[in-house]
Protein backbone atom coordinates (compact mmCIF):
# COMPACT_ATOMS: atom_id res chain seq x y z
CA UNK A 1 0.00 0.00 0.00
CA UNK A 2 2.02 3.36 -0.91
CA UNK A 3 2.00 6.08 1.95
CA UNK A 4 -0.28 7.69 0.71
CA UNK A 5 -2.97 5.40 0.76
CA UNK A 6 -2.20 3.92 4.19
CA UNK A 7 -2.72 8.18 5.56
CA UNK A 8 -6.11 8.02 3.59
CA UNK A 9 -6.97 4.52 5.61
CA UNK A 10 -5.80 6.29 8.43
CA UNK A 11 -7.77 9.26 7.64
CA UNK A 12 -11.00 7.15 7.15
CA UNK A 13 -10.70 5.03 10.50
CA UNK A 14 -10.18 7.99 12.67
CA UNK A 15 -13.01 10.05 11.48
CA UNK A 16 -15.18 6.20 11.34
CA UNK A 17 -13.88 5.83 15.25
CA UNK A 18 -14.52 9.42 15.85
CA UNK A 19 -18.29 9.32 14.64
CA UNK A 20 -18.71 5.90 16.87
CA UNK A 21 -17.43 7.07 19.75
CA UNK A 22 -19.29 10.33 19.99
CA UNK A 23 -22.50 8.53 19.37
CA UNK A 24 -21.02 5.82 21.95
CA UNK A 25 -20.69 8.94 24.43
CA UNK A 26 -23.62 10.37 24.04
CA UNK A 27 -26.52 8.16 23.17
CA UNK A 28 -27.86 7.68 26.77
CA UNK A 29 -26.77 4.00 28.15
CA UNK A 30 -28.64 1.33 30.16
CA UNK A 31 -30.26 2.87 32.74
CA UNK A 32 -28.56 1.64 36.13
CA UNK A 33 -30.81 -0.85 37.85
CA UNK A 34 -33.38 0.58 40.24
CA UNK A 35 -31.32 -1.77 42.69
CA UNK A 36 -28.09 -1.35 43.52
CA UNK A 37 -26.06 -3.92 42.57
CA UNK A 38 -22.55 -3.48 44.62
CA UNK A 39 -22.15 -0.32 46.47
CA UNK A 40 -18.69 1.40 47.36
CA UNK A 41 -18.45 2.55 51.57
CA UNK A 42 -15.56 4.98 51.22
CA UNK A 43 -14.25 5.03 54.95
CA UNK A 44 -10.98 6.51 56.82
CA UNK A 45 -10.65 2.69 57.77
CA UNK A 46 -10.58 1.46 53.86
CA UNK A 47 -13.03 1.39 51.42
CA UNK A 48 -15.69 -1.27 51.89
CA UNK A 49 -17.32 -3.03 48.73
CA UNK A 50 -21.08 -4.49 49.91
CA UNK A 51 -22.47 -6.61 47.51
CA UNK A 52 -26.37 -5.27 47.51
CA UNK A 53 -27.54 -7.89 44.89
CA UNK A 54 -26.19 -10.84 47.09
CA UNK A 55 -27.90 -9.63 50.28
CA UNK A 56 -30.50 -8.53 48.80
CA UNK A 57 -31.29 -11.54 45.91
CA UNK A 58 -29.11 -14.54 47.10
CA UNK A 59 -29.27 -13.93 51.31
CA UNK A 60 -33.13 -12.72 50.46
CA UNK A 61 -32.96 -9.79 52.68
CA UNK A 62 -35.79 -7.53 52.89
CA UNK A 63 -34.89 -3.72 52.27
CA UNK A 64 -36.13 -3.27 56.04
CA UNK A 65 -33.63 -5.40 57.11
CA UNK A 66 -31.63 -2.62 56.94
CA UNK A 67 -33.01 0.54 55.60
CA UNK A 68 -35.03 0.25 58.81
CA UNK A 69 -36.76 3.61 59.14
CA UNK A 70 -38.55 2.81 54.99
CA UNK A 71 -42.07 2.24 55.36
CA UNK A 72 -42.84 -1.40 54.70
CA UNK A 73 -44.10 -1.68 51.19
CA UNK A 74 -43.57 1.67 50.37
CA UNK A 75 -42.37 2.77 46.78
CA UNK A 76 -40.23 5.27 47.99
CA UNK A 77 -36.25 4.77 47.75
CA UNK A 78 -34.52 4.03 50.77
CA UNK A 79 -32.91 7.45 52.23
CA UNK A 80 -28.94 8.32 52.57
CA UNK A 81 -28.20 6.92 56.08
CA UNK A 82 -26.19 9.99 56.83
CA UNK A 83 -29.59 11.98 56.73
CA UNK A 84 -29.73 10.48 60.67
CA UNK A 85 -26.70 8.81 60.90
CA UNK A 86 -24.41 11.99 61.18
CA UNK A 87 -20.16 11.34 60.32
CA UNK A 88 -20.12 12.54 63.91
CA UNK A 89 -24.11 12.10 65.09
CA UNK A 90 -23.79 11.54 69.60
CA UNK A 91 -25.84 8.23 70.33
CA UNK A 92 -27.34 9.73 73.42
CA UNK A 93 -28.53 7.24 76.04
CA UNK A 94 -32.53 6.73 76.56
CA UNK A 95 -32.10 7.48 80.13
CA UNK A 96 -30.16 10.00 82.54
CA UNK A 97 -28.57 13.54 80.92
CA UNK A 98 -30.33 14.58 77.95
CA UNK A 99 -31.97 11.45 77.71
CA UNK A 100 -35.60 11.07 76.47
CA UNK A 101 -36.96 9.17 78.75
CA UNK A 102 -39.13 10.80 80.98
CA UNK A 103 -39.69 9.98 84.68
CA UNK A 104 -42.72 11.98 85.76
CA UNK A 105 -44.74 10.92 82.95
CA UNK A 106 -44.08 6.97 83.34
CA UNK A 107 -44.97 7.35 87.08
CA UNK A 108 -47.55 9.75 87.43
CA UNK A 109 -49.31 10.19 83.95
CA UNK A 110 -49.14 6.07 82.96
CA UNK A 111 -49.39 5.03 86.75
CA UNK A 112 -46.52 2.57 86.58
CA UNK A 113 -45.30 1.69 90.46
CA UNK A 114 -41.48 2.46 91.48
CA UNK A 115 -41.55 -1.79 91.65
CA UNK A 116 -42.88 -2.10 88.09
CA UNK A 117 -39.20 -0.67 87.22
CA UNK A 118 -36.80 -0.83 90.45
CA UNK A 119 -38.10 -4.27 90.79
CA UNK A 120 -35.39 -4.83 93.57
CA UNK A 121 -37.18 -1.91 95.38
CA UNK A 122 -39.09 -1.84 98.92
CA UNK A 123 -41.62 0.88 98.34
CA UNK A 124 -41.98 1.27 101.93
CA UNK A 125 -38.98 1.59 103.60
CA UNK A 126 -38.37 5.19 102.39
CA UNK A 127 -34.94 4.77 101.34
CA UNK A 128 -34.29 5.46 97.85
CA UNK A 129 -34.74 3.01 94.71
CA UNK A 130 -31.58 1.74 94.40
CA UNK A 131 -29.84 2.27 91.10
CA UNK A 132 -29.80 -0.27 87.87
CA UNK A 133 -25.75 0.03 87.70
CA UNK A 134 -25.92 -1.23 91.14
CA UNK A 135 -26.70 -5.25 89.79
CA UNK A 136 -26.78 -4.70 85.87
CA UNK A 137 -23.19 -3.59 84.98
CA UNK A 138 -22.35 -1.73 82.34
CA UNK A 139 -20.54 -3.80 79.41
CA UNK A 140 -20.96 -6.46 81.85
CA UNK A 141 -21.07 -9.87 79.90
CA UNK A 142 -22.46 -12.49 82.54
CA UNK A 143 -25.08 -15.19 82.15
CA UNK A 144 -26.50 -14.89 85.66
CA UNK A 145 -27.05 -10.62 85.47
CA UNK A 146 -28.07 -9.02 82.39
CA UNK A 147 -25.41 -5.85 81.37
CA UNK A 148 -27.08 -2.64 81.92
CA UNK A 149 -27.83 -2.06 78.44
CA UNK A 150 -30.07 -5.26 77.94
CA UNK A 151 -31.90 -4.72 80.95
CA UNK A 152 -33.12 -1.36 79.90
CA UNK A 153 -33.70 -2.54 76.62
CA UNK A 154 -35.50 -5.57 77.75
CA UNK A 155 -37.30 -3.75 80.70
CA UNK A 156 -38.59 -0.95 78.27
CA UNK A 157 -38.66 -2.46 75.45
CA UNK A 158 -40.80 -5.53 77.23
CA UNK A 159 -43.20 -2.90 78.56
CA UNK A 160 -43.81 -1.06 75.36
CA UNK A 161 -44.91 -4.01 73.11
CA UNK A 162 -47.00 -5.30 75.91
CA UNK A 163 -48.88 -2.18 76.20
CA UNK A 164 -48.49 -1.28 72.26
CA UNK A 165 -47.34 2.02 72.58
CA UNK A 166 -44.30 3.61 70.80
CA UNK A 167 -41.41 3.36 70.36
CA UNK A 168 -41.55 -0.41 70.00
CA UNK A 169 -39.03 -2.63 69.28
CA UNK A 170 -37.18 -1.42 65.97
CA UNK A 171 -37.77 2.43 66.78
CA UNK A 172 -34.28 3.26 68.13
CA UNK A 173 -34.69 6.89 67.23
CA UNK A 174 -37.67 6.96 69.47
CA UNK A 175 -35.99 6.63 72.76
CA UNK A 176 -32.18 7.63 71.51
CA UNK A 177 -30.64 10.12 69.26
CA UNK A 178 -29.46 8.59 65.97
CA UNK A 179 -26.00 7.03 66.50
CA UNK A 180 -22.89 7.60 64.20
CA UNK A 181 -22.73 6.59 60.95
CA UNK A 182 -19.77 4.41 61.53
CA UNK A 183 -21.20 2.75 64.61
CA UNK A 184 -24.61 2.36 62.37
CA UNK A 185 -23.02 0.62 60.26
CA UNK A 186 -20.78 -1.82 62.06
CA UNK A 187 -23.43 -2.34 64.55
CA UNK A 188 -25.79 -3.58 61.31
CA UNK A 189 -23.43 -5.49 59.46
CA UNK A 190 -21.92 -7.41 62.32
CA UNK A 191 -24.68 -7.99 64.36
CA UNK A 192 -26.38 -9.73 61.12
CA UNK A 193 -23.69 -11.63 60.37
CA UNK A 194 -22.80 -12.76 64.05
CA UNK A 195 -26.91 -14.03 63.83
CA UNK A 196 -26.70 -16.05 60.53
CA UNK A 197 -22.78 -17.18 61.14
CA UNK A 198 -21.79 -16.16 58.23
CA UNK A 199 -19.86 -13.49 56.65
CA UNK A 200 -16.72 -11.02 57.77
CA UNK A 201 -17.68 -10.91 61.73
CA UNK A 202 -16.09 -10.41 65.21
CA UNK A 203 -15.61 -6.79 65.77
CA UNK A 204 -12.57 -4.79 65.87
CA UNK A 205 -9.91 -7.51 65.17
CA UNK A 206 -11.02 -8.30 62.15
CA UNK A 207 -11.35 -4.69 60.55
CA UNK A 208 -9.58 -6.46 57.40
CA UNK A 209 -11.82 -8.73 56.55
CA UNK A 210 -14.47 -6.00 55.62
CA UNK A 211 -11.86 -2.83 55.35
CA UNK A 212 -9.49 -3.02 51.83
CA UNK A 213 -10.68 -2.09 49.07
CA UNK B 1 32.05 19.22 16.92
CA UNK B 2 30.68 16.35 14.36
CA UNK B 3 30.00 12.94 16.53
CA UNK B 4 30.70 9.61 14.73
CA UNK B 5 28.39 8.44 17.66
CA UNK B 6 25.71 9.27 15.29
CA UNK B 7 26.43 6.90 11.98
CA UNK B 8 27.24 3.80 14.40
CA UNK B 9 24.96 1.12 13.10
CA UNK B 10 24.68 -2.43 12.78
CA UNK B 11 26.65 -4.19 10.66
CA UNK B 12 25.82 -5.09 6.96
CA UNK B 13 24.36 -6.78 5.52
CA UNK B 14 21.29 -5.78 5.99
CA UNK B 15 18.27 -8.20 5.33
CA UNK B 16 14.46 -6.47 5.08
CA UNK B 17 11.73 -8.51 6.27
CA UNK B 18 9.46 -7.24 3.78
CA UNK B 19 7.16 -5.74 6.25
CA UNK B 20 6.18 -2.41 6.97
CA UNK B 21 5.75 0.03 10.23
CA UNK B 22 2.26 0.21 8.84
CA UNK B 23 2.32 -3.10 8.39
CA UNK B 24 3.16 -4.44 11.46
CA UNK B 25 0.59 -1.76 13.28
CA UNK B 26 -2.15 -3.20 11.72
CA UNK B 27 -0.98 -6.77 12.62
CA UNK B 28 -1.27 -5.50 15.81
CA UNK B 29 -3.90 -3.79 16.40
CA UNK B 30 -5.73 -6.69 14.36
CA UNK B 31 -4.26 -9.15 17.35
CA UNK B 32 -5.41 -6.45 19.93
CA UNK B 33 -9.10 -7.10 18.54
CA UNK B 34 -8.79 -10.93 19.80
CA UNK B 35 -9.10 -9.46 23.44
CA UNK B 36 -10.89 -6.25 22.78
CA UNK B 37 -14.05 -7.53 21.18
CA UNK B 38 -14.67 -9.85 24.00
CA UNK B 39 -14.33 -6.93 26.62
CA UNK B 40 -16.73 -4.85 24.15
CA UNK B 41 -19.06 -7.62 24.19
CA UNK B 42 -19.11 -7.63 28.45
CA UNK B 43 -19.13 -4.04 29.00
CA UNK B 44 -21.03 -3.26 25.97
CA UNK B 45 -21.36 0.47 24.72
CA UNK B 46 -19.31 2.34 27.28
CA UNK B 47 -16.12 0.29 26.12
CA UNK B 48 -16.80 0.47 22.42
CA UNK B 49 -16.92 4.39 23.07
CA UNK B 50 -13.82 4.38 24.71
CA UNK B 51 -12.02 2.06 22.70
CA UNK B 52 -13.15 4.32 19.69
CA UNK B 53 -12.50 7.89 21.07
CA UNK B 54 -8.75 6.66 22.21
CA UNK B 55 -7.99 5.75 18.55
CA UNK B 56 -9.67 8.52 16.87
CA UNK B 57 -8.14 11.10 19.50
CA UNK B 58 -4.42 9.56 19.47
CA UNK B 59 -5.00 9.83 15.43
CA UNK B 60 -5.44 13.39 15.70
CA UNK B 61 -2.58 14.37 18.57
CA UNK B 62 -0.63 13.17 16.27
CA UNK B 63 -1.39 15.06 13.11
CA UNK B 64 -1.41 18.41 15.35
CA UNK B 65 2.07 17.18 16.96
CA UNK B 66 3.13 16.89 13.03
CA UNK B 67 1.72 20.05 12.10
CA UNK B 68 3.20 22.23 15.17
CA UNK B 69 6.34 20.55 14.71
CA UNK B 70 6.40 20.71 11.17
CA UNK B 71 7.15 17.42 10.72
CA UNK B 72 6.30 14.92 7.63
CA UNK B 73 2.44 13.76 8.30
CA UNK B 74 2.97 10.10 10.30
CA UNK B 75 -0.31 8.93 11.12
CA UNK B 76 -0.53 6.95 8.06
CA UNK B 77 2.08 4.46 9.83
CA UNK B 78 -0.22 3.55 11.95
CA UNK B 79 1.62 3.90 15.11
CA UNK B 80 -0.55 6.63 16.88
CA UNK B 81 -3.93 4.17 16.32
CA UNK B 82 -2.24 1.10 17.85
CA UNK B 83 -1.01 3.82 21.07
CA UNK B 84 -4.38 4.27 21.01
CA UNK B 85 -5.70 1.05 21.16
CA UNK B 86 -3.20 -0.36 23.17
CA UNK B 87 -4.14 2.88 26.00
CA UNK B 88 -7.89 1.73 25.91
CA UNK B 89 -7.33 -1.80 26.40
CA UNK B 90 -5.97 -0.77 29.96
CA UNK B 91 -8.99 1.45 30.51
CA UNK B 92 -12.14 0.63 32.53
CA UNK B 93 -15.02 0.83 30.45
CA UNK B 94 -16.61 3.70 32.66
CA UNK B 95 -13.83 5.99 31.59
CA UNK B 96 -15.03 9.52 30.63
CA UNK B 97 -14.07 10.70 27.30
CA UNK B 98 -12.19 13.40 28.59
CA UNK B 99 -9.62 11.17 30.65
CA UNK B 100 -9.85 8.86 27.33
CA UNK B 101 -8.65 12.05 25.02
CA UNK B 102 -6.17 13.81 28.14
CA UNK B 103 -4.08 10.13 27.93
CA UNK B 104 -3.59 9.76 24.57
CA UNK B 105 -2.53 13.27 24.56
CA UNK B 106 -0.06 12.12 27.44
CA UNK B 107 0.66 9.08 25.46
CA UNK B 108 1.16 10.56 21.71
CA UNK B 109 2.95 14.13 22.34
CA UNK B 110 4.26 13.33 25.78
CA UNK B 111 4.93 9.40 25.49
CA UNK B 112 5.94 10.13 21.97
CA UNK B 113 6.03 13.23 19.78
CA UNK B 114 8.90 15.41 22.06
CA UNK B 115 10.85 12.80 22.13
CA UNK B 116 11.10 12.75 18.03
CA UNK B 117 8.31 10.14 16.89
CA UNK B 118 7.99 6.77 16.38
CA UNK B 119 11.57 4.84 17.72
CA UNK B 120 12.89 7.60 19.47
CA UNK B 121 10.11 7.35 22.90
CA UNK B 122 12.09 6.02 25.80
CA UNK B 123 9.19 4.63 27.14
CA UNK B 124 6.22 2.74 26.27
CA UNK B 125 3.91 5.89 25.47
CA UNK B 126 0.51 3.77 26.31
CA UNK B 127 2.18 3.01 29.31
CA UNK B 128 3.26 6.46 30.00
CA UNK B 129 -0.02 7.98 29.25
CA UNK B 130 -2.06 5.15 31.70
CA UNK B 131 0.18 6.42 34.71
CA UNK B 132 0.33 9.70 34.35
CA UNK B 133 -3.63 9.29 34.03
CA UNK B 134 -4.17 6.88 37.47
CA UNK B 135 -2.05 9.04 39.09
CA UNK B 136 -4.38 11.99 38.37
CA UNK B 137 -7.48 10.64 38.78
CA UNK B 138 -6.78 7.40 41.13
CA UNK B 139 -10.44 7.28 41.21
CA UNK B 140 -11.77 6.32 37.94
CA UNK B 141 -9.26 3.96 37.48
CA UNK B 142 -10.48 1.63 40.58
CA UNK B 143 -12.01 -1.08 38.92
CA UNK B 144 -14.07 -1.98 41.94
CA UNK B 145 -15.47 1.57 42.15
CA UNK B 146 -16.16 2.23 38.47
CA UNK B 147 -17.85 -1.06 37.53
CA UNK B 148 -20.56 -1.08 40.74
CA UNK B 149 -23.67 -1.05 38.29
CA UNK B 150 -22.31 -3.71 36.18
CA UNK B 151 -24.10 -7.29 36.99
CA UNK B 152 -21.73 -10.54 35.89
CA UNK B 153 -21.63 -14.15 36.67
CA UNK B 154 -18.62 -14.35 38.09
CA UNK B 155 -17.16 -12.53 41.70
CA UNK B 156 -17.08 -9.24 40.16
CA UNK B 157 -13.71 -7.87 42.89
CA UNK B 158 -10.77 -6.73 41.40
CA UNK B 159 -8.21 -10.10 41.81
CA UNK B 160 -5.86 -8.31 42.93
CA UNK B 161 -7.30 -6.04 45.11
CA UNK B 162 -8.76 -9.08 47.16
CA UNK B 163 -5.47 -10.70 47.19
CA UNK B 164 -3.25 -7.70 48.61
CA UNK B 165 -5.99 -6.84 50.95
CA UNK B 166 -7.12 -10.49 52.30
CA UNK B 167 -4.15 -12.48 51.09
CA UNK B 168 -4.22 -15.93 49.22
CA UNK B 169 -7.59 -17.60 50.83
CA UNK B 170 -9.44 -14.32 49.28
CA UNK B 171 -8.85 -15.15 45.62
CA UNK B 172 -8.95 -19.18 46.16
CA UNK B 173 -12.42 -18.83 44.23
CA UNK B 174 -10.76 -17.29 41.10
CA UNK B 175 -9.97 -20.99 38.39
CA UNK B 176 -7.30 -20.34 36.12
CA UNK B 177 -9.52 -21.39 33.33
CA UNK B 178 -12.34 -19.12 34.92
CA UNK B 179 -9.15 -16.30 34.49
CA UNK B 180 -8.61 -17.22 31.44
CA UNK B 181 -11.83 -17.06 30.05
CA UNK B 182 -12.24 -13.53 31.35
CA UNK B 183 -14.13 -13.89 34.16
CA UNK B 184 -12.80 -10.89 36.15
CA UNK B 185 -12.99 -7.14 36.06
CA UNK B 186 -10.35 -5.32 34.93
CA UNK B 187 -9.39 -2.94 31.97
CA UNK B 188 -11.37 -3.21 28.42
CA UNK B 189 -9.05 -5.43 26.64
CA UNK B 190 -6.72 -6.73 29.75
CA UNK B 191 -8.95 -9.32 30.85
CA UNK B 192 -9.80 -11.92 28.33
CA UNK B 193 -6.65 -13.88 28.46
CA UNK B 194 -7.40 -16.38 25.54
CA UNK B 195 -7.43 -13.73 23.41
CA UNK B 196 -4.44 -11.87 24.59
CA UNK B 197 -2.49 -15.09 24.39
CA UNK B 198 -3.64 -16.54 20.82
CA UNK B 199 -3.09 -12.40 20.02
CA UNK B 200 0.63 -12.58 21.46
CA UNK B 201 1.49 -16.06 20.03
CA UNK B 202 0.46 -14.93 16.57
CA UNK B 203 2.57 -11.14 16.52
CA UNK B 204 5.60 -13.94 17.79
CA UNK B 205 5.41 -16.48 14.80
CA UNK B 206 4.58 -13.11 12.66
CA UNK B 207 7.94 -11.78 14.26
CA UNK B 208 6.43 -8.54 15.21
CA UNK B 209 7.40 -8.44 18.90
CA UNK B 210 10.33 -10.75 20.15
CA UNK B 211 9.11 -14.21 22.17
CA UNK B 212 12.44 -13.97 24.67
CA UNK B 213 10.91 -10.50 25.85
CA UNK B 214 7.21 -12.22 26.45
CA UNK B 215 8.32 -15.69 27.18
CA UNK B 216 10.64 -13.56 29.75
CA UNK B 217 8.39 -11.81 31.63
CA UNK B 218 6.03 -14.25 32.10
CA UNK B 219 9.09 -16.37 33.31
CA UNK B 220 9.37 -13.92 35.69
CA UNK B 221 5.91 -13.75 37.53
CA UNK B 222 6.15 -17.20 37.42
CA UNK B 223 9.30 -17.71 39.26
CA UNK B 224 8.82 -14.62 41.34
CA UNK B 225 5.00 -15.37 42.45
CA UNK B 226 6.25 -18.93 43.14
CA UNK B 227 8.83 -17.90 45.22
CA UNK B 228 6.78 -15.42 47.27
CA UNK B 229 3.89 -18.30 47.58
CA UNK B 230 6.51 -20.72 48.44
CA UNK B 231 7.64 -18.36 51.38
CA UNK B 232 4.09 -17.56 53.04
CA UNK B 233 1.56 -19.53 50.87
CA UNK B 234 -1.25 -18.08 53.02
CA UNK B 235 -0.16 -14.56 52.39
CA UNK B 236 0.77 -14.44 48.89
CA UNK B 237 -1.05 -15.75 46.29
CA UNK B 238 0.30 -18.59 43.87
CA UNK B 239 1.93 -18.41 39.84
CA UNK B 240 -1.11 -19.10 38.40
CA UNK B 241 -3.00 -16.27 39.93
CA UNK B 242 -0.53 -13.20 39.18
CA UNK B 243 0.21 -14.89 35.28
CA UNK B 244 -3.50 -13.98 34.33
CA UNK B 245 -4.87 -11.44 36.51
CA UNK B 246 -4.24 -7.70 36.22
CA UNK B 247 -2.26 -6.41 33.42
CA UNK B 248 0.41 -9.25 33.42
CA UNK B 249 -0.93 -10.21 29.94
CA UNK B 250 -1.20 -7.37 28.12
CA UNK B 251 1.99 -6.34 29.75
CA UNK B 252 4.04 -9.49 28.30
CA UNK B 253 2.30 -9.23 25.25
CA UNK B 254 1.61 -5.39 24.20
CA UNK B 255 3.61 -3.41 26.78
CA UNK B 256 7.25 -4.50 27.43
CA UNK B 257 7.81 -5.72 23.91
CA UNK B 258 7.49 -1.86 22.27
CA UNK B 259 9.91 -1.70 20.27
CA UNK B 260 11.60 1.29 20.41
CA UNK B 261 11.86 0.94 24.50
CA UNK B 262 13.17 -2.70 24.67
CA UNK B 263 16.50 -4.11 23.79
CA UNK B 264 17.27 -5.63 20.69
CA UNK B 265 20.03 -8.14 21.91
CA UNK B 266 19.26 -12.00 22.96
CA UNK B 267 20.63 -11.73 26.59
CA UNK B 268 19.45 -8.14 27.24
CA UNK B 269 16.33 -9.39 26.21
CA UNK B 270 16.14 -12.20 28.76
CA UNK B 271 16.72 -9.99 31.82
CA UNK B 272 14.72 -7.05 30.77
CA UNK B 273 11.76 -9.57 30.39
CA UNK B 274 12.45 -11.21 33.93
CA UNK B 275 13.53 -8.28 35.75
CA UNK B 276 9.85 -7.07 34.51
CA UNK B 277 8.11 -10.12 35.58
CA UNK B 278 9.96 -9.99 38.86
CA UNK B 279 9.47 -6.11 39.61
CA UNK B 280 5.69 -6.64 39.26
CA UNK B 281 5.37 -9.57 41.65
CA UNK B 282 7.53 -7.50 44.07
CA UNK B 283 5.35 -4.38 43.56
CA UNK B 284 1.88 -6.53 43.98
CA UNK B 285 3.05 -8.03 46.64
CA UNK B 286 4.92 -5.70 48.85
CA UNK B 287 4.37 -2.52 47.50
CA UNK B 288 1.62 -0.12 47.79
CA UNK B 289 0.13 -0.32 44.25
CA UNK B 290 -2.51 -2.65 43.67
CA UNK B 291 -0.79 -3.93 39.85
CA UNK B 292 3.05 -3.19 39.62
CA UNK B 293 2.71 -4.38 35.76
CA UNK B 294 2.95 -0.65 34.63
CA UNK B 295 5.58 0.83 36.66
CA UNK B 296 7.80 -2.46 36.15
CA UNK B 297 7.58 -1.79 32.93
CA UNK B 298 8.65 1.89 33.13
CA UNK B 299 11.84 1.12 35.09
CA UNK B 300 12.80 -1.88 32.62
CA UNK B 301 12.48 0.83 29.87
CA UNK B 302 14.54 2.63 31.89
CA UNK B 303 17.26 0.14 32.28
CA UNK B 304 17.11 -0.95 28.68
CA UNK B 305 19.73 1.04 27.30
CA UNK B 306 22.00 -0.49 29.90
CA UNK B 307 21.07 -4.06 29.20
CA UNK B 308 21.17 -3.83 25.56
CA UNK B 309 24.83 -2.51 25.78
CA UNK B 310 25.25 -6.89 26.62
CA UNK B 311 26.09 -7.72 23.17
CA UNK B 312 28.61 -9.81 21.23
CA UNK B 313 32.31 -7.82 20.24
CA UNK B 314 32.16 -6.02 17.24
CA UNK B 315 34.52 -8.02 14.93
CA UNK B 316 37.15 -5.90 13.58
CA UNK B 317 36.27 -2.87 16.27
CA UNK B 318 39.52 -0.79 17.27
CA UNK B 319 41.41 -2.28 14.75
Amino acid sequence: MSLKNERKLIYVVAIICLVVGVFCYSSPTAAPPESPVRLMFKTVGGNVLFDHQTHSATYGLGCLDCHHDQEAGSAKLPGDCTACHGIDSKHVPAMGENGKFNHEVHGQDLGLACSDCHHEYDEGSGAEPQLCSDCHEPGGDDDAMLNRQDAFHKQCIGCHEESGITPGKKDCAGCHEPRKRADAFHGQCISCHEDVGAGPAGGDADCKKCHGF
Amino acid sequence: MFSTLKLTVSHAPFWHIGSSTSSKSRNILLASLLAVVPGCYQYGQAAVGVVTIAIASAIIWELLINFISRRPISVGDGNAALVGMIFAMMLPATTPWWAVVTGTFFAVVIGKGIFGGIGANPFNPAVLAMTIVMLSWSHLFDFNAALLNYQFDFNAVYPLVLSKAFGAPAVESFAVMDLLKGKQIGGIGSTFGIGLILGGVYLMLRGYIRWEISVSFLAGIFAAALGFNFLNPELYAGPGFHLFTGYTLIGAFFLATEDSSSPVNFIPMLIYGLLGGALTILIRNIGTHIDGVLYAILIINLVNPIVDKIRPKAIGKGV
